[in-house]
């Protein structure tokens, strides 16, 4: 490979890992700040790509869409819909243990796809939405993706300022403490219930910025073109590698997976192609091993939550 | 009409019932919702297919061998995993359940392959009643009545044996449990084992009465979690109710929405219980 | 019967009983009182290894009993009836009663019947979902279940804990029962002065320590446990 076919694809890599790393920042303010359990990642992912995809094309005959929206407003409405999404999960789940979070996801998960599927005037079904705007693709040419790349680090960096300053105010030290012991909490008069609404709400936001800059960067979103619940799954693994309740550590551990992930690709590419579904479920069973061993080895990750002075 | 929709959903919520008691009982016991149990129902499924269609012996052989493999490895799942973990927080012990999940269904992927598979080679002729009013195969009466004699050996198990009212027992209240000396270790493990067995034979009829894929038992999870809550978590009689309440109540959806929603069903049904009476219909934990 | 040297007890790495040590003799009733938050229920736990114990001795009938096993406490005649949560709710009555015989069936009929002899009113419930029963029938199961297997000592956590007015003498007077048909008993007790009135002896605590030590009838009249503990 030349020197500039590596620095595309290290380019390509990258924003990847990156767009991923906003999906870990948003499961970190959930899971890792707030205790809650959302396994239904892919759901918001879907709903802020497909916003975003909607508003930004030109008129289709084939789906709702034409508004033409700059991505600015495109990147911040996909985060309030699919914070909308949370909230309304959040309403009937979030006074009652950590599970019926956890399920109901997976529930609302699978309806976001089955509107997708279904819902052809909206979403053109399981053909998806093909074509969708590349952002500055004019002003860049031929540096596209590394703009694009750029876009996803001020993103990053923008969630990541956030969810520190956050983590580290009052506000951040209560949600830490009903984390840890939610009696206690209530007991000194905090209102649990909206203090876990505001973090999951806030990790939705994230989780639908980056389904849309999903979106405009591979400009072809469909109801199964990721995998649902296997996205969900490598974003719980950048957390649980890279350290809950560490954003740094959750950044890390984003790089980290999408190089395992990306790693085990390339080899099983080279199977003759009668392999491909084979080696695809192996790559699966790879990753969930490697999952398992971190959880019973290493239980604090790689970058253990930090000690905040109280 | 109705009548076939309701049929339907009795045998459809039968299957429910048949995995969510195993889950429930997990869920009140252990204290953690079980991810990967619709897994193991595809797993069972699988096996069938391998000892009956692959193998060619008789069905009711594969059955129980799938039975045992399928228990085998939820016990397996319990030491190797769960076991390890406990102590830690709840959502640990799921994910690490959600990991398992992913990584049965990705074994019966790659064993198998994605393509469709029957159990049973050919087109039943189902037997029809009331003018064409209800159709029903011999396979649907059997799959009812097996489940109406699973239902009713998990009962008295249950209600008569020493094990069986001790599993419901931890299952109300583990400390005291322990306080009254059961013998938890072995109760968890049975418990673990029967849920196998159950899920198994959930994953074996909806694979006699539809067909193998490797996402069925995943696509199942929801409804039994759904009839879990609506039941009551730990409560295995509430599970029963719940499943054919999920089971029949997706099935007469179809007649005012779009069938291809039919599994939103189940969880608007959840969320609704959630709202309304979150310890469920029979329930007390919450 | 019941030898407690110097025990320090907590969960994890918290100490809640600093250095407490305790005599019961065989037929006695003994009641622990003291404040809330004392450290009673954990004194009472650290006896039956349900708590963490950091150093201290305990020795039942000259054996010694540190992180026994449960059902190896069970035999040598302990039992234990825990503040709350002391039943099966969703189990029924009989069913209650006889996973108190879960380690040994042998005779569970007869012993059942004494259960039932001793709690009337149980009798009539039997096939009830105990959580479905009022408070001072719950209590009653609660001693059922911890009765069946004999025991020689019984430890009892608050057992009027909660309970209507009504009640507190009844179970009281059940303990007295069960004491006469020569059961040792060793119970924390909120109702200080009723309990003292009808104990051996009594201890009181505060703060994880011992403050007095005495028949129950002098610690009624010292003055200053009266005044400290007893509400004046
Ligand atoms: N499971 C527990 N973990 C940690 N601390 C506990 C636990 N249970 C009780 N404590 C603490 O131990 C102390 C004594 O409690 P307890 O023994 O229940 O007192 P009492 O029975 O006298 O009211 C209290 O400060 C309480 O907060
Ligand atoms: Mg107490």
């Amino acid at each position: 490979m030349t020197i500039s076919g590596l620095l595309s694809y290290l380019i390509f890599f990258l924003t990847f890992a990156g767009i991923y790393a906003i999906m870990a920042l948003g499961l970190n303010m959930q899971r890792g700040f707030a205790g809650l359990f959302n396994i239904g990642i892919a759901g918001f992912w879907a709903v802020g790509a497909y916003t975003a995809a909607i508003l930004t094309k030109s008129p289709s005959p084939n789906h709702l869409g034409g508004f033409n929206t700059p991505i600015i407003i495109s990147l911040l409405a996909a985060g309030i819909f699919s914070a909308i999404l949370a909230f309304l999960i959040g309403i009937p789940t979030l006074r009652l243990r950590e599970d019926y979070l956890g399920i109901s996801t997976i529930g609302i998960a699978e309806i976001i796809r089955l509107i997708f599927t279904n819902e052809a005037w909206l979403s053109y079904g399981v053909r998806g939405i093909s074509s969708i705007p590349k952002p500055f693709r004019d002003i860049f040419g031929q540096y596209y993706n590394l703009s694009f790349l750029a876009l996803v680090l001020i993103v990053i960096a923008i969630f990541y300022y956030l969810s520190e300053k956050g983590i580290k105010s009052p506000w951040g030290r209560v949600l830490r403490a009903i984390r840890e012991d939610e009696e206690v909490a209530k007991a000194s008069g905090k209102n649990v219930f909206r203090y876990r609404m505001e973090a999951l709400v806030f990790g939705a936001f994230m989780m639908g910025v980056g389904g849309a800059l999903y979106a405009h960067f591979t400009g072809f979103i469909s109801p199964e073109a990721f995998m649902p619940m296997q996205t969900t799954f490598i974003v719980w693994i950048m957390l649980i590698i890279g350290g809950s309740a560490n954003n740094f550590g959750v950044l890390i551990g984003a790089v980290i997976t999408w190089g395992i992930w990306t790693g085990t690709e390339t080899i099983t590419s080279m199977l003759p192609a009668q392999y491909v579904t084979q080696a695809a479920a192996f790559r699966v069973i790879l990753i969930g091993v490697f999952l398992e061993i971190i959880l019973l080895n290493m239980p604090d990750g790689l970058f253990p939550e930090r000690k905040f002075k109280a | 009409m109705v009548l076939q929709l309701l049929l339907n959903g009795l045998i459809y919520g039968s299957i429910i019932a048949l995995g969510g008691i195993g889950l429930t009982l997990i869920y009140g016991i252990l204290n953690f919702g079980h991810f990967a149990h619709g897994d193991l129902m595809t797993l069972g499924a699988y096996l069938a297919y391998l000892f009956t269609v692959q193998l060619a012996l008789p069905l009711p052989f594969s059955f129980v061998i799938a039975g045992l493999l399928t228990a085998a490895t939820a016990n397996l799942l319990d030491k190797i995993l769960y076991k390890k973990l406990e102590g830690r927080d709840s959502v640990t012990i799921m994910i690490s359940a959600v990991g398992a999940a992913l990584i049965i269904r990705n074994l019966i992927l790659m064993s198998w392959g994605p393509q469709l598979k029957f159990l049973e080679r050919g087109i039943e002729m189902p037997l029809v009643f009331f003018d064409g009013l209800l159709r029903i195969t011999r396979t649907q009466i059997m799959i009812l009545i097996l489940s109406v004699i699973f239902v009713t050996a998990v009962h008295l198990f249950l209600s008569k044996t020493k094990l069986g009212k001790a599993m419901r027992a931890m299952s109300d209240n583990t400390a005291l449990a322990k306080i009254t000396g059961i013998n938890t270790e072995r109760v968890i493990f049975w418990t673990w084992f029967m849920s196998g067995i159950l899920t198994s034979s959930a994953g074996i009829f909806l694979a006699m009465d539809t067909h193998l894929i490797p996402e069925m038992g995943w696509n199942l999870l929801l409804p039994m979690f759904a009839a879990v809550i609506l039941g009551g978590i730990g409560n295995p009689y509430g599970a029963i109710v719940g499943g054919l309440a999920i089971g029949i109540s997706q099935e007469i959806s179809t007649m005012f929405i779009a069938a291809s929603y039919k599994p939103a069903v189940a969880f608007a049904i959840m969320i609704l219980m959630l709202l309304v009476k979150p310890s469920g219909l029979m329930g007390k934990k919450v | 019967m019941l030898e407690v040297n110097n025990i320090r007890a907590g969960y994890g790495e918290i100490e809640i009983i600093h250095g407490l040590s305790l005599t019961v003799n065989k037929g006695e009733i003994v009641s622990i009182v003291g404040p809330n938050g004392s450290g009673k229920s954990t004194f009472l736990k650290s006896i039956f290894s349900l708590v963490d114990i950091m150093d201290g001795q305990i020795t039942f009938q000259n054996e010694i009993l540190n992180n026994a096993a449960t059902d190896e406490m069970i035999k040598k005649g302990l039992s234990f009836v825990p503040q709350t949560d002391n039943i099966f709710p969703s189990l029924t009555v009989h069913e209650n009663l006889e996973l108190g015989g879960y380690i040994s069936r042998k005779k569970l009929k007869d012993r059942l019947d004494l259960v039932y002899d001793l709690f009337p009113p149980l009798l009539a419930k039997k096939k009830k979902r105990a959580g479905t029963l009022s408070g001072g029938q719950r209590q009653m199961v609660a001693f059922g279940r911890a009765l069946i297997m004999k025991p020689k000592l019984l430890l009892l956590d608050e057992p009027t804990a909660g309970l209507a007015p009504m009640y507190i003498q009844l179970i009281l007077d059940k303990v007295k029962a069960i004491n006469e048909t020569g059961v040792t008993i060793l119970m924390v007790e909120q109702n200080a002065k009723k309990a003292l009135e009808m104990s051996d002896r009594g201890y009181v605590l505060a703060a994880g320590v011992k403050k007095y030590e005495d028949s129950g009838r002098a610690l009624l009249e010292n003055e200053e446990v009266a005044q400290l503990f007893l509400g004046g």
